[in-house]
Order: C-alpha cells, then structure tokens, then sequence
C-alpha cells in the first residue's frame, strides 16, 4: 500500500474507498439508526427494536503516531500505521476520521500552544477523540510523549484540553508509562491537561505492548458500546497478554470521579465538563 | 451506589492500612506458567502439528442462544455497521461478532462497591467456570480434544488523589478470570480463544469477551527446533526495535535462567509461549489460517536525559518448519523480507 496522504479533505477521500458500502448504508447511527438495524430476512431482527445503549453521538476522531523517530532517538514502533490505521479505518464507519499524521512538528498541536491552530496541524482540541501511538514515559513532574522530531517531548504541564475548538474529550494515547500513580505525583502531573476541560485519558500505567490490531478492537469495542476504559483495557491486553492499561478521568469530587470512569461513546458529550478549580479530585483504573 | 463508593472510601481513608497497592496482582495459574516456561526449554514441544483453519459461527444462532441464556426475551436489538448484532437480554447488553465467533456482555445494573480484597484465582476459576456452563455454551462447546485452561486473574483497581495531593488507598473495583483454549494439548495463543470474565466485589458476574471459533483441522505440519523458533524470536525482536538493536550482532541466547533474557541488544523477552497463533476476531487482522506459531513479549528503554522511556514489543513467530504464507500477519512478512502493512500517514502542516 502507497503512502497515505493525511490531510483533511484528502484523507477523508482517501478513506472513503476503504468502505465503500457503509458511507450509503450508515451515514451515522444517531442519526441513521434505523437504516443500520435494516437487514431484510435477517432472523435477529425477529427479536426486537433497536438498542438506544450503543447509539452514540457521531465524533470526530483525529489520529497521530510515529513508528521511527529523527535519527532513530527513540526506538521503533513498527505496528504504529496498523494500529492508527487500524483505528481510524474501523472507528469510520460509525465516527468521522478528520485526520490521521505522523507526529513530525506535533510537540505544539498537542500542548496548549497549538491544540486550537486547526485540523490540517493535527490539533488536539479539534476533534472530540484524539488517538497516537508513540512513546510514553512518567518524568515525575510531567508525563511526557516521544514526538519524531529529536528530542521533542511533549509535557503533561503544557498541556490544557477540551476548552478551544471543538474540545476535546477523550485522549488515548498507546504509549508506557503515561498514567503511572503509584508514585503519588499523578495531580501534579495531569492538572494541567485536565483543566481544560479533558473528560477521559487512556493509556498506560506501566507497560503496554506494541501489537498489530489493538487499533481496530480498541474502535470495534467503542463501536460495541463499551467504556472507553474497558474497551481500551481488552485492546491493549489482548485476551492474556501483560498490558498495563489504564483510565483516568477528573471531577469535582470522588463520588463523581467514579461515575465519570463509566464514560462510553454513547454518554461522552452528556458529561458536563469540570475545569480548572472545579477539579477537585482525579481519579483513575489501572488493570493489574 | 456513588454513596456507598464514596463510603467505602471515607472508611478506607480513616482505617488507613488497607492499602492493597501492589498486593492486587495478577495471579498466573500453574498452566500457563509452565507453558511459559516450556516454551522458552522446548518450544512447541513436539514434532508435529496441526494447521487449522479458523471458521465462523451463525450469528443468529449464537445470538439467540445467548439472548436465552441471560433472560426470558431479548428486549431489544440492533445491527452495527460492523455486522455486529447488539442485544438487550434481561441485565445484560451483549453483542455479538457479525462472524459469530466472539461476543461481549455487560451487565446493566451497577456493581458491588469497591473493596480492599480480591478473589484469588481458585475462587475466580470456580466461578469463571460455573458462568461458562451456566451462560455460555451456546457459544462455548469444546470438542472432545479441547479443553478450557486456565489462564490468570486480573484485577481492576480504583485509585485516587485530592486538590490537596491526599492518594486514597487503592481499592478493587472488579475481579477477572482469563481461560483459554487447548486443542489436542497445544494452547492457542495470541488472543483469540480466549474466554474473560469479570466478577464484582461480591462475585456476581459483571461483564465477559469471548473469541471462540470452530476449527477445521487443514493439514499436519512438521515442528520447527526450539533453536530455530528462538532465532525467529531473536530476528523478529532486533528488526522491530531497529537501530542498534538491528544493527549489532544477535547475541548468544541463554535461556537457563528463564526470564528476562537478552535476545537482542537491548531487547530483554519477558515471555514466550507455543501453540496455534490466532489474533481472535478483534484485531480485524483477518488471519484465518491458524498455524503452529509462539507468542512473544519484549521490552527496551532508551535514556532520555536523566530519565528512561521503556516500551514493549508483542507479536508471534512462526512455528512450523514452514509455514503456511499469510500476508496478513506481520512477522511472517518480516521473516520474509517483504515490506507491507498499513498505510503510512502524512506530515501535517507545521
């Protein structure tokens, strides 16, 4: 397969081949659903109506990753195209994939700097989930992600989501070590990212794996209606594998924080956001 | 519920010594720690073995079969894009693959609070094997050579941190027991075959994945050396790191204290296992011929000033002396030498 060409128009474009079938049959569950549950002389239908728990809110999806770095600064991801691929692919037959870059120039569109500039920069306030592979790490005062370009990181303190553009929702980034706790440091680090307003962040509390097709079930199990947390967790995993996935989410209080970890596509955008010193507590899932 | 979450943290808090950071791990069961262990000793540990092919399911059928096993009448369904039917059973919203072959439930109502203890693994396989009885065997059926293995616990833990910096203690939100599948006494790894099921704090079931497909055996093939796998593991782990891991010789392989073990330069393998490589339907990797194969784990760092970024590699070898071409499944096409995969994505402005 040829290089994709990720810009905005273009790449959608180019996606639309992919699928040819679904544009026409499902334009969007929310606004199709009807059309999705039609399938002549199909024997489930016999057992009833649709289900309201799996229709969600079209999002707007963008998707980032490297698999080599600037003069090989950071180790090799070689599943990075399949799995960013693999979620963009999969998540459009139900969402809009706006865009899908490498992260050569990406510090600035993912910290506060750039996260509003607009899509064709891979901004990540302008979509409502914004999906990257790449390396991660726990820096102790910052979380920090690899970019391509040499020796550019990304910090969690530079970072303020979900408060320009189209804002923001969810973050899931298949990098290590990114959503560490066990060293207490975790409001220090995601304050920040999480005052503007984010609503979910997945990624690892110690290590994950890079594997072909997390990206596809990390999509198909958003599509199936799971939490972003479960249906990131089962991906990275992979049945039994030693992934050390995790979510986090911000509140108000404890008791809240515990009912926004349940977020799903189909109840995303009915979670008020909490900013800046509304937050009052972070909280988060690790799977062991 | 919130309440009583809220609660059971409150007392936690107080109590102040039921910390179960650290204790709350993940249980590997006898099985699959001597499958570990044999397959770094002696690979696939036969001769021969079987080439299978991975079939589907009627999803109508499975559908129905669940839909009774969870409550008198599906309330409701729909059809995803995927070809996924999506159904409400009673307490539970299961889906299930277009294929047939793997389905997922989660109960409606909410769960038993949090607490600071989880369920050890025997007590997880009881249970995990009374659900599958009892609520999968629509699906669920072995063959007469098949066994359902167990595999490990897993655990879901809440943890959580104030404005003024205050970490409550971690809590057990949920409790999971992971079984596989062995076919005339080979496991199928990778991920497909795989039955997991998630138990609350009171041990009623929560939530379950299967990937469970019928198999079709195709042909018998000879077994590749446990030298030769682990030259695989070695080549496949140096390619995929790649800079000076890829550039530097492989270095002499010394598997007589297990894990970790150096198979590259700076490529550490945490864990190999052997049998049949199956990705399951999740990965949409479309790898329908199921072949001898070895599931590995690696893990590298690279300095970053005072710092260290660490990442993990997972995939699986070929096992076969030959093995059966298949350009969906990616060492293969490594170990081939051809160049492939998906689409590259392009710079954005800057």
């Amino acid at each position: 397969m040829g290089d994709f060409k990720g810009s905005v128009g273009g790449s959608r474009r180019t996606i639309a081949p992919v699928h040819p079938w679904l544009g026409s049959l499902c334009l969007g569950l929310a606004v199709a659903a009807s059309a999705c549950t039609e399938e002549p002389g199909d024997a489930d239908e016999a057992l009833g109506s649709t289900s309201e728990a799996v229709i969600h809110p079209r999002m707007q999806v963008g998707v980032r990753g490297a698999a080599d770095y600037q003069n090989n600064w950071q180790n090799y991801l070689g599943n990075a195209w399949n799995n960013c691929y693999g979620f963009g692919s999969t998540i459009s037959s139900t969402d809009d994939w706006i865009y899908y870059y490498n992260l050569v120039g990406a510090k600035a569109p993912l910290e506060e700097t750039g996260d509003a500039w607009g899509t064709a920069y891979g901004s990540a306030d302008t979509v409502d989930l914004y999906f990257m592979e790449t390396h991660g790490g726990n820096f102790g005062s910052d979380t920090v992600w690899a970019m391509w370009d040499q020796n550019s990181l990304v910090n969690s303190t530079a970072m303020r989501l979900g408060d320009d553009a189209r804002q923001l929702s969810v973050l899931a980034s298949l990098s290590c070590d990114v959503l560490a706790s066990a060293d207490g440091n975790f409001w220090g680090r995601w304050y920040n990212a999480f005052a503007g307003g984010l609503r979910v962040s997945l990624g690892g509390w110690d290590l994950l794996y890079d594997a072909a097709g997390i990206g596809a079930s990390f999509a198909t199990r958003v599509q199936w209606g799971w939490t972003f947390g479960d249906a990131f967790a089962n991906a990275t995993i992979g049945g039994d594998g030693r992934a050390k996935p995790a979510v986090a989410v911000a509140a108000t209080d404890a008791n809240s924080c515990w009912g926004r970890l349940g977020a799903s596509a189909p109840n995303i955008f009915s979670q008020a956001r909490v900013r800046d010193w509304s937050i009052g507590y972070m909280c988060w899932v690790t799977w062991n | 519920m919130k309440s009583n979450k809220l609660m059971y943290l409150s007392l936690c808090s107080l109590a102040g010594m039921l910390a179960i950071s650290g204790a709350a791990q993940a249980d590997e069961s006898a099985y699959s720690q001597q499958a570990a262990r044999s397959a770094l000793a002696s690979g696939l540990g036969r001769s021969t073995a079987r080439v299978l092919k991975r079939g589907s399911l009627d999803r109508s059928a499975v559908a129905a079969g669940l839909a009774t096993a969870f409550g008198d009448r599906a309330a409701g369904t729909s059809l995803l894009p995927d070809g996924a039917v999506v159904l409400v059973a009673d307490d539970w919203r299961i889906a299930v693959a277009a294929d047939g072959t793997a389905a997922q439930g989660q109960r409606v109502s909410a769960a038993a609070p949090p607490v600071p203890t989880r369920l050890d693994l025997a007590t997880l396989e009881r249970l995990g094997r009374e659900f599958i009885s009892a609520r999968l065997s629509t699906l669920v059926a072995p063959r007469a050579d098949e066994r359902i293995v167990v595999l490990r616990s897993m655990y879901e833990v809440l943890g959580g941190q104030d404005v003024s910096g205050r970490r409550d203690p971690d809590l057990v939100r949920a409790n999971r027991i992971v079984f596989g599948r062995s076919i005339d006494g080979l496991r199928v790894v990778g991920g497909g075959s795989t039955i997991s099921i998630t138990f609350g704090t009171d041990g009623a079931p929560v939530s379950f994945e299967v990937d469970w497909p019928s198999y079709a055996v195709a042909s018998t093939v000879p077994v590749a050396s446990t030298a030769a796998i682990l030259g695989r593991v070695q080549r496949v782990s140096a390619a995929r790191a790649g800079g000076a891991a890829a550039a530097a010789p492989l270095p002499r392989l010394d598997t007589s204290r297990g894990y970790p073990t150096e198979v590259a330069r700076g490529v550490q393998l945490s864990r190999l296992e052997c049998g049949y490589f199956d990705p399951g339907m999740f990965t949409k990797l479309g790898i329908d011929t199921v072949q001898p194969g070895c599931k590995y784990e690696v893990v590298q760092s690279t300095a970053v000033g005072g710092n260290v970024l660490r990442n993990g590699l997972g995939g699986a070898v070929p096992a076969a002396v030959t093995a059966v071409p298949d350009a969906r499944w990616p060492e293969l096409q490594l170990l081939s030498g051809v160049a492939g995969g998906a689409p590259a994505p392009g710079s954005a402005s800057r």
